[in-house]
């Protein structure tokens, strides 16, 4: 049945001129080759059926496909250029089998192709012992169609004036004493997806992701100083257009332009550079954590340890668990933090990188609490996994349903559950940072830490810019510092979180599954302090 | 069996719609919209994309570095183009909105727009807002705002030079004012407006003269600017005054004649200090007599038989450095060197127009050539001589010297090239300091071998020291 | 049906990535659609997977998905720019090659022309062995076949598994439209395609009080038996179960294969990082030396012992076991000799103007490393106290020139008592360099196959990364804190 490589080159002549003639790949529709059409054309509908025909022809009890048009066009101040691409991939579940085919060709031959391997897939493993996948319901979706609101579209605004405004931060930071602008790129991609399952559901999209790059280093360069080198998180990934970057203010990511987002950064990253540096005093130290931290801290920790299939060891040959270990019996039983400590978790927030309104299974992502006033109260679901819930999801009375986390890079790759836009709740405390390191009489204040978790993400060791604190104010820098904890003591030990006005929105990437995606997320977060953090010297060796 | 999945739509709303097809990569229009551009640097982003793209056009057409020089280049004004769009997106910005510590951009842009009396209000603003006592700050700003007023297109050499007067005559510390005036001269000269220069040079060597010995020997004096000796200045100031009449009046009577007046001029320059700290605008070897060029590889090959610079007839000596003209890129490529090939066209148009003056160029092996496998001596000579051949320059003859190298031990095995005999020869000392020729370096010499002049001279006044030089020859008078 | 002889591509089993002549005639109509002056570039990637999931002793997903990569450069003389599509058609085609002429407004890039052009010597690429028609022919139903018999020693044994097998193909043609002749440009990477196969699975306990892990990556399949990895798996995750804690501080190691490739993999990175050019001319990285007193010149290091004697880390690209993507100038290198630093990776016009030699040292990406005659037994029957690590994750470099680095050990780690494996122990984060590591050196054992496979289909310049390593037992290696993840 298959042929392997030898013999296709022993084929010959017959297979050279074959070979010769050009294989174009094109949409076709009704038999002449044509461009693509917008994601809305009812013949990729069409086109999407017959993928599915095709899998239920095949024996699929269920099937899904989805095509997806990805355009990206990536800037920096001396060059631009390019991508786009068009894949689709079909899923297919038989006997509680997954099967999976993709491939970049958009036909009625091609879809017909993955549907039965796709079922083929599946069936090879169907062999052997039983498996059961209980989808959760999905409404079904009557030809919907979203697009995500952005105020500028990146593909739409003149590629000069892009370049312009990155070339103005550059010619700005020279304003900046011993400043330089050490990365300064921004990446902006629009992708169209269509999708249809068995079920009956069809709907497309667009959606926007902004991401930029903006790294200051300002030399202060000298016996007892170094360089200090700071990056601007406000232009992190983002569900957002090219106002992520031409936009005078964006509520919860930066209050300014970015501009005189930049100035200030720039005097903030002197100032603390200007401290002296002191040597390390290791223990355990109150501190105050900016919101990037925060935000950090919070994804690294929960935001992965929620993921279900994670916590039920389907990545244990990859990245590894949880250590949320049990999750039907740690549901509602679970102190995973302070009482202060409420994680939500959505798909809806304007701006966030994880926003749509149809997840890659065609269910509407609902808002849904992971943590509430400490306790661990649920997880992050697909349709297949909300079901290994199901009977914690009935002692607290909540329904069996997908959270709609179900997230891929592009239709090339099978849908997994990814990590949806997450916020902690604010706090009571109506001050900022400064306002919190004010109230530490002999504490730590740490600024954009970044951390390295254990492969359940149980314990951690934590970097960034380390400061004593002293009578409310930061007095002297750690050289080589950094904070070991443990993610549930560490939440346990929350003392206070800023309130609403100083929540700040950052946008991350994920990577998981074997073969291995990448996909985006939001997080937001307020300063906070916590108690008793065991601060190090990471360098030091035993 | 064939199972259909029928899938919900409302085909009746969708078919009505047209299949129109959608670009692939698409373009938008690409029409800047300046009302979105709130910042002055945003205005300045977009003036240099303009020149940029102004700039690249016309490489596209001519290599501009291998163009002769022109010496109006600084007082003409800016394509037109350039000064529509820089002053459209200026527009909204008011003088009088703007925060003086942003001075320094909202002048640059404002004579890019061509709204000089905004930009000398802007000036004037911050001048104002600095402590009256605060020299440093003071001096700082007038530096910025000079430097901003000589780059502008066209050069504002009146703003500038009224900026730096009214420094001068405020300021008490000698050495200072030796400074400003240094600094007019310099800009005078770069804009190529003789008249200021020679007021700057009178400036100039008027505080010189007063100066005493503490003040010469102190370190503001040794550090004046970028690092050069107040000296440096002196010198130029010197020799601006002095004229070039005067100098071609005295090279026209003999060589001695013009290296007296040119070392009449150093004890001045050196007053009360033997030993100058860093002097680059003193031509090197001015009235030395040159030594025969050596070299493994002649081209022509006849050359080889008689000495070189010959007798007779002025001769350009030009020590060149391939791997300075041709740099290898990262990847399998090789880029032409801007300075090199300027450089060479310099010396294309000297030759083509003075066929009596002798070229000789001098080069050596590195044991590579742009990205060929490595080459032996005799390979990379044949090499250089069709690098050389491919630049035109009529009757140009090449010395190939084949560099003397030893290796760092295995297995680092760097090569470390030798000092050639031939730079040892150009070797000349000034001032207590001997400079080796660097790569693109010129010497003019006289039909007796003593060399006149050398490469700080711009290519109009390299020509006219040729010109006296053959006319002066023609004449029969030599010493 | 349109009246053209086009055909649809089929992407059936007997062409799952693209030919070389394919690659051709692509390349041949993308030059054809320039248009203006310049050059065009065109890189031409496609490859194909075939994969298969396992969790909790069941698949969890088995996929077939291919894709084609093919990124237009257009030099235009003022500017160059790329545009990448993953579409064959003649509108896709042109309207990438537009995308790339527009955009090379935005890519200033002035060239001046060059005096002379004289030709390009042809480097040699040769020939590696990197494809395997047995990884080729691998269909589900044999993937689906050796998952279920991994699963099942597992599952046998009461214990949950989860693994991955990946079968990949993957072809690669770099062209430009500027030649000599007909034939390729020297600049232009010759056609070559690749397989890589991937096989890796981990046991845990349903209580996850212990865990084993194994894996082997090859771009021959058959070179891969998997069964003995399943029987690894199994047997270190059933003496790892219930760790007890350990007091942190300064251990003997004995280091498994896999743990010394992590270690190595800090090497590389920085050897990456800081090759000849940066350690000889500006003095960064770990391998410059402080400036000479006579010269005043930076220095390597090389030709100072920087490693234990016993370590050679070389790659020979006819061992069949070492096939990586052919390039120019890859005869057999070596780059720790007897723990003597021998090379540093440098680019070919580095080696030109500095060396006056042709040629450029490949970076490490595949190589072997030299062992010795002790097996692990014998290294832990010789360990009066010590730690053995099956493997190291998780690992961030601190300190780019000493290499400090900290990481955790993972899936098994065991006290080692008076010769004897006396207790599992709970994982540890260790914070130590491998330069020191590789220093310590005690033991040396017999190198064997790591697991190292390269995983993003798209990365064409590099796609394979064999590594040949011996278990290690090396003495003060520093652990800093316990961790509670098993």
């Amino acid at each position: 049945m298959h042929l392997n490589r030898r013999l296709f080159l022993k084929a010959g002549a017959a297979m050279a001129a074959i070979a010769t003639v050009p294989r174009p790949l094109y949409a076709q529709f009704d038999g002449a080759p044509e461009p693509l059409p917008p994601i809305e054309d009812p013949r990729l509908a069409t086109l999407a059926a017959r993928a599915l025909d095709s899998a239920k022809s095949a024996g699929a009890s269920y099937a899904d496909v989805r095509l997806s048009h990805t355009s990206t066009r990536r800037f920096d101040e001396r060059s631009a250029g390019d991508s786009e691409d068009m894949e689709v991939g079909v899923r297919a579940l038989v006997e509680g089998y997954w099967g999976f085919a993709s491939g970049p060709v958009w036909s009625p031959d091609e879809m017909a192709r993955l549907g039965k391997e796709a079922v083929h897939q599946a069936r090879t493993n169907a062999l052997g012992k039983p498996r059961v996948a209980a989808l959760a319901p999905a409404p079904i979706v009557q030809n919907g169609n979203w697009v995500m609101p952005v105020k500028l579209d990146p593909f739409e605004v003149s590629p000069f004036e892009i370049q312009d405004q990155l070339k103005s931060l550059s010619i700005l930071a020279e304003r900046i004493p011993s400043g330089l602008l050490l990365r300064n790129d921004v990446f902006a991609q629009v992708q169209e997806k269509a999708f249809a399952s068995t079920i009956g559901s069809y709907c497309t999209q667009r959606a926007y992701l902004t991401e930029g790059h903006l790294t200051l280093q300002i030399d202060l360069s000298s016996k007892h100083r170094s360089n200090v080198v700071t990056n601007l998180e406000c232009v992190s990934p983002a569900g957002m257009g090219w106002e992520l970057y031409a936009a005078d203010s964006i509520p919860r990511v930066r209050n300014l332009s970015l501009h005189d987002e930049l100035l200030m950064r720039a005097d903030e990253a002197r100032a603390d550079g200007m401290l002296p540096m002191k040597a390390l005093e290791v223990g355990r130290f109150d501190t105050v954590f900016d919101a990037p931290s925060v935000a950090n801290i919070v994804d690294g920790t929960l935001g992965h340890a929620t993921e279900l299939d994670r916590a039920l060891g389907y990545e244990a040959n990859a990245d590894g668990t949880s250590y949320l270990s049990d999750p039907a019996a740690m549901l509602g039983a679970y102190q995973a933090g302070a009482p202060l400590l409420t994680l939500v978790a959505n798909r809806s927030e304007p701006g966030g990188a994880a926003t749509t309104k149809w997840d890659d299974e065609g269910i509407v992502p609902d808002d849904f609490t992971i943590v509430k006033n400490g306790l661990l109260v649920d997880f992050q679901t697909t349709r297949e996994s909300a079901g290994w819930l199901k009977d914690a999801y009935a002692k607290k009375g909540a329904p069996v349903r997908s959270h709609g986390c179900a997230n891929a890079p592009s239709a090339i790759h099978a849908p997994m559950e990814h990590i949806p836009n997450l916020s902690i709740a604010p706090g009571r405390e109506t001050g900022d940072f400064d306002a919190l390191v004010a109230g530490i009489a002999d504490g730590v204040a740490i600024k954009r830490a970044s951390i390295d978790v254990d492969f359940q993400e149980g314990t951690g060791l934590g970097f960034g810019g380390v400061f004593e604190v002293k009578k409310g104010k930061r007095v002297a820098r750690y050289q080589s510092a950094g904070f070991l904890f443990r993610s549930t003591d560490l939440w346990k030990s929350l003392l206070s979180i800023s309130g609403d006005a100083q929540m700040q929105r950052i946008g991350f990437s994920a990577q998981k599954g074997e073969p291995q995606q990448t996909c985006y997320h939001s997080v937001t977060a307020a300063p906070a302090v916590v108690q008793g953090l065991t601060i190090i010297d990471p360098q030091r060796k035993a | 069996m064939r199972h259909t999945v029928s899938i919900a739509l409302a085909l009746s709303a969708l078919t009505a719609m047209p299949a129109s097809a959608q670009t692939r990569f698409q373009w938008p229009d690409t029409t800047v919209h300046f009302s979105r551009y709130r910042y002055i640097e945003d205005c300045l982003a977009a003036d240099a994309r303009v020149t940029a793209s102004i700039m690249r056009r016309r490489e596209g057409t001519v290599w501009l570095d291998t163009m002769p020089p022109n010496p109006h280049e600084k007082l003409e004004p800016q394509p037109p183009q350039l000064t529509q769009a820089v002053s459209q997106c200026a527009e909204r910005f008011a003088v009088a909105k703007v925060d003086p510590r942003d001075y320094a951009h909202a002048m640059q842009l404002f004579l890019a727009a061509g709204r000089d009396s905004d930009a000398t209000a802007i000036v004037e603003r911050r001048l104002a807002a600095a402590p009256v006592k605060n020299a440093i700050e003071r001096g700082a700003i007038v530096d910025t705002a000079v430097t901003l007023y000589v780059s502008a297109r066209p050069s504002r050499l009146a703003s500038a030079e009224d900026l730096m007067l009214r420094r001068a005559k405020s300021s008490t510390d000698r050495v200072e004012r030796l400074k400003t005036y240094a600094t007019l001269l310099l800009v005078a000269k770069y804009v190529g407006d003789s008249a200021r220069a020679v007021r700057a040079a009178r400036l100039v060597v008027g505080v010189a003269d007063s100066l005493t010995v503490a003040e010469r020997q102190s370190d503001a004096f040794e550090r004046m600017r970028d690092g050069q000796d107040g000296s440096e200045y002196v010198y130029e100031a010197l020799n601006v005054l002095t004229g070039m009449q005067t100098r071609m009046d005295s090279l026209r009577k003999s060589t001695a004649a013009y290296v007296a007046l040119e070392r009449a001029m150093w004890p001045e320059i050196a007053a009360g200090r033997p030993d100058i700290f860093f002097m680059t605008s003193v031509p090197m070897g001015v009235g030395e007599h040159t030594s025969a060029l050596t070299a493994d590889f002649w081209y022509p090959g006849a050359a080889s038989s008689a000495p070189h610079p010959g007798r007779g007839h002025p001769a350009l000596v030009l020590f060149l450095d391939h791997t300075n003209c041709i740099a290898l890129g990262s990847t399998d490529d090789a880029q032409f060197g801007s300075f090199c090939a300027s450089r060479l066209a310099e010396v294309r148009r000297l030759a083509t127009r003075f066929p009596k003056l002798e070229i000789d160029i001098v080069m050596s092996t590195h044991g590579n050539f742009m990205y060929l496998p490595p080459t032996s001596p005799a390979e990379e000579a044949a090499l250089i001589k069709q690098l050389i051949d491919s630049t035109q320059i009529p009757g140009a003859i090449v010395g190939v010297t084949s560099t003397p190298f030893s290796r760092l031990p295995d297995p680092d095995s760097r090569r470390i090239d030798k000092e050639l005999p031939n730079n040892k020869h150009y070797t000349f000392e000034a001032f207590g300091k001997a400079m080796p020729p660097a790569s693109e370096s010129l010497f003019l010499v006289d039909s007796n071998g003593l060399i006149v002049g050398s490469s700080m001279m711009p290519e109009d006044e390299m020509a006219q020291f040729i010109q006296v030089l053959l006319e002066r020859d023609g004449k029969g008078s030599h010493q | 049906m349109s009246g053209r002889s086009d055909r649809l591509i089929r992407l059936s089993d007997d062409a799952r990535i693209l030919s070389e002549q394919e690659c051709e005639t692509l390349a041949k109509r993308v030059f054809a659609l320039a248009s203006g002056p310049g050059e065009t570039y065109v890189s031409i990637l496609s490859w194909w997977n075939g994969e298969l999931r396992w969790a909790r002793n069941r698949t969890s997903l088995a996929g077939d998905r291919r894709d084609i990569r093919v990124d237009i450069a257009r030099d235009v003389g003022v500017g160059r720019a790329v545009a990448t599509t993953n579409q064959l058609d003649d509108v896709s085609l042109e309207s990438a090659v537009r995308a790339a002429e527009r955009a090379a407004v935005l890519s200033p890039n002035v060239r001046h022309p060059k005096p002379l052009h004289p030709p390009l010597p042809k480097p040699d690429r040769p020939k590696t062995a990197i494809w395997s028609d047995a990884t080729y022919a691998v269909t589900p139903e044999v993937r689906g076949e050796t998952a279920r018999s991994l699963i099942e020693a597992a599952e046998a044994k009461g214990m949950s598994s989860a693994g991955y097998l990946e079968m990949r193909a993957g072809s690669r043609a770099v062209l430009s439209s500027e030649r000599m002749g007909s034939t390729p440009a020297p600049w232009d990477v010759p056609y070559a395609a690749w397989t890589q196969a991937q096989c890796s699975m981990t046991v845990r306990d349903k209580e996850g009080s212990g865990s084993g892990w194994a894996g082997v990556s090859n771009h021959d399949w058959a070179k891969i038996d998997a069964s003995a990895l399943a029987s690894r798996a199994l047997e270190k995750c059933i003496a790892s179960q219930h760790p007890v804690a350990l007091e942190p501080g300064r251990y003997t190691v004995i280091l498994e294969p896999q743990a010394v490739a992590e270690m190595i993999a800090i090497l590389e990175t920085s050897m990456g990082r800081y090759s000849r050019e940066f350690a000889a001319e500006q003095g960064m990285g770990p391998w410059a030396l402080a400036p000479d007193d006579v010269l005043h010149l930076w220095r390597t290091k090389l030709g100072l012992k920087v490693l234990d004697e016993r370590i050679t880390i070389s790659h020979d690209p006819t061992d069949p076991m070492l096939g990586i993507f052919p390039e120019p100038w890859m005869e057999p290198l070596t780059w720790f000799d007897k723990g003597v630093l021998t090379n540093l990776p440098f680019v070919r016009s580095y080696a030109l103007e500095k060396l006056n030699v042709n040629s450029a040292r490949r970076p490490l990406t595949g190589y072997r490393m030299s062992g010795g005659p002790t097996s692990i037994d014998e290294m832990i029957s010789t360990t009066t106290r010590g730690l053995l690590v099956s493997r190291l994750s998780n690992i961030r470099m601190l300190d780019e020139t000493s290499l400090l680095s900290t990481g955790l050990t993972r899936d098994g780690l065991w006290l080692i008592e008076h010769g004897k494996i006396s207790k599992a122990v709970k994982n540890l984060r260790f914070t130590e360099s491998p330069l020191f590591a590789l220093n310590s050196v005690e033991q040396l054992g017999e190198p064997v196959p790591v697991f190292r496979p390269a995983k993003n289909p798209y990365e064409s310049e590099r796609p394979l990364t064999p590594a040949i390593v011996p278990p290690i037992k090396s003495r003060d290696f520093s652990f800093t804190s316990t961790i509670d993840a098993i």
